[in-house]
């Protein structure tokens, strides 16, 4: 819940006893310091009271702990900010702003990077350490920690050993470990605890109660609070001593015995909560001046701590949270129920809702659980904490997802964030099929959300009719009702809005498409959703890259990109799409060399699995510009990758016709006619029709000796009467095609006008990739002797034929960059340089995945890209090349 | 399977919410656990809870013929 957000209070209260031996052996510790010991040993006070007796508080970095939720995004956000905090953190640590799809790996690396010239020792507190595993989050941690650099410090608090490589860090002399024994109290510690919280107890008591605690920090401490103004201190402590009892249970009796019947109540009563405040103790109670009592507390010293420095918002210590829980859930079983739903409301109604999910399941309300997760989780998932959804999907019980429209698309959306498309699309089906059986006042809602889900669903499928059916009907909800009477959200309506616009332009109705873009993009902005906005932006440049013939403009890539590096995005699968447009953009204007950075960072940032239609046009733009560059194999490979991607797209699709068409002129060029015409003979006779594929046809016959028929296919094509819709890369190549017929046919005046066709749209759209593709230097060059009006234009061209740099760019001929004998090694992610690590162990890839908690296809795509960026094809060839690039070197394995 | 755990001290009727599945014995300055667990998932969450309040675990014994 929100509340979380707010720093752990990190104020020690003057009652702690300060533990000399233990600050000294934490002040001399090595790198990493481990404390493993069970829960009330004393491990968050011993940390937080060391930092502030050794002055340490600005150069430590406390992550703020959220007990039972650690969401891999949320803690990694908190990493950075914790790290942020701190004076050498702040200079060093680039921003980080939480977002869906936040790749931990990259972070880390991120992190890393940022961290790397670290001077000043900085600490980093990681608290309930334990509640990380046993995911990707250990794994990103154990990454962080092997490769940190010398000066940042680590100390992990955790009820048990953390699996984090602790073995090799042991025999690297890397490691302190202060255990349970270590945390003991000894009696002259206890004496002074006892002293702390005002109680003076003979020496004999005290004797008994360190041994019969054996000097355990929640016992010693639940033994003050009682003994507290206690009559008989000799008499509690030899009871005590004889009874048989666990020790906390015994202890926290007494305590809530010593307690009134007002504070009794109240302890018991917001067990159940995770966090409490004044407010909600008084409703859970039906009492007044909850909020003092829980201020009394604290001061007490009564394992209540508060989160914010107006202390407010109260948290109990766990171990008596879960004692108290235990005593209402017996003393009061009746009542359990009743206090859920209480709480469920109250945390609905004060900005609260998963928590008021959480609390409504409890309460096993199903009904209202399911309308606040459906209201609220749009915002949840703008906020990167979606990994809750499946956990909170996971709390209704069995076969009540699938009998409510709802949460049927919840799971829908869940689905698809871990690119299950087709477990979506069933439940997407599904939930629409149950809609007619909903209540007519959340009707409308759903149906938007339901068309948002679709949308998303047909964009990552490039499926051109069913986004355009759900313009349509996004368009008609947005006529029929206004967006306060279907009761969307602010964050569903301007979702809304951007979906409906990249819908549009799917459809090619432009205008329409930048207006409701735009509102959408300016209204994410003004609710402060920047993630959001960076959605809108960057399907805004893709679609119009896809759509628009002349639509190749970087402004709103350009936007998308600055975005995703204020907040930390820059490894984003959506920051690879921007990537994607704004190399395409280069790329079209001819800049190669340019071009060529944007589309390696897009290739590190896209997961094709979850992207294909992004990653097909990826593939494209790289292998139109190895084509360029003359490369054909290279551009024959990356167009084999773009092949494969565009088979899970949605057919027939002008980009997968347009890039096929561009892979037959390769074939051509590269010498390999008769694959070429082997590929336009196996096309259905629609395909084949296109503009693309009748240029592509035409490419194969003037290679073929037959300009005339080059000319014929082309004619079609040439003479459509729609001008404005034809004024993109296709028909410039088109035109230069024909130019080069009618060149061959000796009609130098009709090559002359189709050449200066091709030129005018060049002027006015700035794409000069064509002319590269399809170099005419002759042809060109006669022509701006010529008549042309674009003679400058044609020498630009004509200038970058000519400079090889131009086209080239630093790149070729190869100079040397870092790495081993002049070669450049390539830039992996983090993620396959975690799985590249693995390579020479004789793991294989269904166990690297088991080892890495990912799934079995994420891995072998790690590889694929790990192979294709080595330019290898075998296992064995990789690890020989990563271990030539020092790619492998410095990075121990095992454990 | 069928599951013991021994841990220290006598727990009270407030702590013996926390385990519903397992009947409790009182050997003195120990207690014994012991029920039918459906898998170890649910031996696993016994383990949690245990740690969760404090306990100190002393033995886990599966006491039936596999």
């Amino acid at each position: 819940m929100n509340a979380g957000v707010v720093a752990v209070g990190l104020q020690v209260p003057a009652s702690v006893v300060p533990r000399h031996a233990l600050y000294a052996r934490l002040a001399e510790a090595e790198r990493v310091v481990q404390i493993a010991a069970p829960a009330g040993s004393g491990k968050t006070v011993l940390v937080r009271s060391w930092i502030a007796a050794a002055d340490l508080a600005a150069r430590a970095a406390q992550v703020p702990s959220d007990r039972g939720e650690r969401d891999p995004r949320r803690f990694w956000v908190g990493v950075a900010d914790a790290l942020r905090g701190t004076a050498a953190g702040a200079a060093l640590v680039r921003p980080l702003t939480a977002a869906p799809e936040l790749d931990g790996w990259a972070v880390v690396e991120r992190l890393l990077t940022d961290l790397a010239p670290l001077a000043d020792r900085l600490w980093l507190v990681i608290d309930d350490a334990h509640d990380l595993g046993p995911g990707d989050v250990l794994a990103q941690l154990e990454l962080l920690v092997l490769r940190a650099p010398p000066e940042l410090r680590f100390v992990l608090a955790t009820r048990h050993d953390l699996r984090l490589g602790l073995h090799r860090l042991r025999l690297a002399g890397e490691l302190t470990e202060l255990r349970a024994d270590d945390l003991r109290f000894s009696v002259a510690e206890a004496r002074a605890l006892f002293g702390a919280a005002g109680v003076q107890l003979p020496e004999r008591a005290l004797a008994r109660l360190h041994e019969r605690t054996e000097g355990w920090a929640a016992g010693l401490r639940l033994a003050a609070l009682s003994l507290a103004g206690h009559p008989d201190p000799d008499r509690f402590a030899a009871e005590f001593s004889g009874s048989e009892r666990t020790v906390a249970d015994y202890l926290l009796a007494e305590v809530l015995d010593r307690q009134s019947e007002q504070v009794r109540r109240l302890l018991l009563r917001t067990s159940l909560l995770e966090r409490v405040n004044g407010d909600l103790a008084d409703l859970l109670t039906g009492a007044t001046g909850g909020e003092r009592i829980l201020q009394d507390l604290e001061r007490a010293g009564a394992f209540v701590v508060s989160l914010d420095p107006a202390r407010s918002w109260f948290r109990y210590h766990r171990l008596f949270a879960d004692l108290l829980q235990l005593q209402l859930r017996r003393t009061e079983p009746d009542e359990v129920t009743a206090l859920h739903r209480a709480a469920a409301q109250w945390l609905a109604g004060n900005g609260h809702p998963m928590a008021a999910v959480q609390h409504a399941q409890a309460a096993k309300d199903w009904g209202p659980a399911a309308r606040l997760l459906s209201d609220h989780w749009p915002g949840e998932y703008l906020g990167g904490r979606e990994s809750i959804l499946g956990e909170l999907l996971a709390g209704f019980p069995g076969g009540a997802v699938a009998a409510d429209a709802e949460l049927t698309a919840v799971r829908a959306a869940d689905e698809m964030l871990r690119g299950s498309l087709d477990e979506a699309g069933r439940d997407l089906a599904q939930a629409a099929r149950a809609l007619a059986s909903m209540p007519a006042d959340r009707r409308g809602r759903v149906q938007v959300l339901l068309s948002v889900l679709r949308f998303s669903l047909a964009r990552r499928r490039m499926d051109v009719p069913a986004a355009a059916q759900e313009a349509q009907r996004l368009l008609a909800s947005a006529k029929t009702a206004d967006a306060a009477r279907l009761g969307l959200g602010e964050d569903l309506r301007a979702t809304a809005l951007i979906s409906l616009g990249a819908t549009e332009i799917w459809a090619f109705r432009f205008e329409d498409a930048e207006r409701h873009l735009e509102q959408g993009v300016d209204l994410a902005r003004r609710i402060g959703q920047p993630y959001l906005e960076f959605i809108g932006l960057t399907y805004w440049a893709h679609g119009m890259m896809l759509f628009r013939p002349d639509g190749l403009q970087p402004r709103w890539g350009a936007q998308a990109v600055e975005l995703a590096e204020r907040h930390g995005w820059g490894e984003e699968p959506l920051a690879g799409i921007a990537y994607t447009v704004l190399g395409s953009v280069q790329l079209h204007q001819g800049q190669l060399a340019d071009a060529e950075p944007w589309l390696e960072r897009a290739q590190h940032a896209l997961p094709t699995e979850v992207e294909p239609a992004a990653g097909m046009s990826l593939q494209y733009a790289r292998a139109v510009l190895e084509m360029a560059r003359g490369r054909y194999p290279q551009a024959l490979a990356a167009f084999g990758v773009a092949n494969e991607l565009a088979a899970e797209l949605v057919r027939p699709n002008i980009s997968v016709t347009s890039m096929r068409a561009r892979m037959v002129q390769t074939l051509v060029r590269a010498g390999q006619a008769d694959r070429a015409a082997a590929i336009l003979a196996g096309l259905d006779s629609g395909e084949r029709a296109s503009a693309e594929m009748r240029t592509a046809a035409a490419a194969l016959r003037l290679a073929r000796g037959d300009p005339q028929a080059a000319a014929d296919v082309l004619a079609p094509v040439l003479d459509d009467p729609v001008p404005g819709a034809r004024r993109g890369p296709g028909t410039m190549t088109a035109l230069l095609q024909d130019a080069a017929a009618r060149n061959a046919l000796g009609d130098r005046a009709a090559a002359g006008r189709a050449m200066e066709r091709a030129l005018d749209i060049a002027d006015a759209t700035g794409i000069l990739l064509p002319f590269l593709l399809d170099p005419a230097p002759a042809l060109l060059e006669r022509h701006r002797r010529h008549r042309t009006a674009h003679s400058a234009l044609a020498a630009q061209i004509l200038d970058l034929l000519a400079r090889p740099e131009g086209v080239w760019g630093e790149r070729f001929p190869p100079k040397s960059r870092g790495g081993v004998g002049g070669i450049v090694p390539p830039k992996l992610t983090a993620s396959e340089t975690y799985v590249l690590r693995y390579l020479p162990t004789r793991l294989t890839a269904q166990e690297i995945a088991s080892e890495l908690s990912l799934s079995v296809h994420t891995v072998t795509t790690h590889m694929r890209h790990l192979y294709a960026k080595l330019g290898v094809h075998r296992r064995r060839q990789a690890v020989e090349r990563a271990r030539a690039l020092g790619l492998l070197a410095h990075i121990p394995r095992g454990c | 399977m069928h599951c013991q755990f021994r841990v220290r001290g006598q727990l009270s009727k407030t702590l013996l919410v926390a385990f519903p599945e397992l009947r409790a014995q009182n050997l003195g300055a120990e207690t014994l656990l012991a029920g039918q667990l459906p898998d170890q998932a649910a031996l696993f969450g016994v383990l949690d809870r245990i740690e969760a309040l404090g306990l100190e675990l002393l033995e886990v014994l599966r006491t039936d013929d596999h």
